[in-house]
């Protein structure tokens, strides 16, 4: 690699590094809800604070949300790319959507203060 | 010479349907959606061995074949590997064109690839939220554009010497 690219492979990291900061919302544990969509519709608002699995119908089958210790994860999905399970746990802190494409859900974090 | 071309593209055709088959049945992701992209290493040695138009065919068969083997063929897997490779190779021929290294093509596709991925994501399932993950696969699209690269130049060291290989 000539050095110029390097310089160049160096800016995108800084910026993806800029971009995250500035995108991340700051949320708070105790206002923090976990908002479920359906095929682009809230279904459901889960406080992360409440330990409990969650299940829902899908496309595909049948999508569950486990909520533990303020953190939560995609578990026991009907989907044949279990992407969704591969995140793995997320918190406030990570603000990382859980998206099963093949069910149509996605579980974000909103912040109802805000 | 006609057959020969014919006879290589069909094999990094093949070369790069399986390996996207083994990549996503064998290793899957190694972070959220992210992937190592296996299969943009022959897209690589295609385009730097054959030429770009060849480039584009192997990318075109590998999204179409590919997704038909695992029957995901026009659902929103499809979609989204399509636009995915579609920015990707814009990116590679971008990239050819300003006689860039390999390596860093290579870099600069894992990107174009995952940013392909996520704005067909937002754009189907109307997630704006989904660009917050950007930054997370630009970092590591950094990492797996390096790797493949790197495997895709000492392939390209390996083949016939007067093929095109920079």
């Amino acid at each position: 690699m000539k050095k110029k690219e390097i310089i160049i492979v160096v800016i995108i990291a800084l910026c993806a590094i800029g971009i995250y900061m500035f995108m991340k919302p700051d949320v708070k544990q105790e206002s923090a809800k976990i908002i479920v969509t359906y095929n682009d519709k809230a279904i459901d608002v889960i406080d992360p604070n409440v330990d409990g699995i969650y299940e829902y119908k899908g496309n595909y089958g049948t999508f569950h949300v486990e909520v533990q210790d303020g953190r939560w994860h995609a578990v026991d999905v009907d989907c044949p790319t279990q992407e969704c399970v591969h995140v793995g746990w997320v918190g406030v802190d990570d603000y990382l959507p859980i998206i099963c494409l093949p069910n149509g859900f996605a579980v974000v974090l909103e912040d109802i203060d805000q | 010479m006609k057959t020969k071309h014919f006879v290589y593209l069909t094999l990094l055709s093949a070369m790069a349907i399986t390996l996207n088959i083994m990549e996503s049945i064998l290793i899957g992701p190694i972070f959220m959606s992210l992937r190592i992209g296996l299969a943009n290493i022959i897209a690589l040695i295609t385009l730097f061995m054959l030429g770009p138009k060849d480039m584009i065919i192997v990318n075109i068969m590998r999204v179409f074949i590919g997704n038909l083997l695992r029957g995901l063929i026009f659902g929103s897997t499809f979609w989204i590997s399509l636009a995915g490779v579609t920015l990707s190779s814009i990116i590679l021929l971008i990239c050819y064109r300003l006689r860039s290294s390999i390596v860093f093509t290579s870099i600069l596709s894992s990107i174009g690839h995952s940013v392909g991925q996520v704005l067909m994501v937002m754009f189907i399932y109307n997630q704006a939220g989904m660009a917050i993950t950007l930054p997370y696969l630009l970092i590591f699209s950094i990492p797996t554009g390096i790797l493949t690269g790197f495997v895709a130049k000492a392939a390209l060291s390996r083949v016939h010497a007067n093929l095109k290989v920079r």
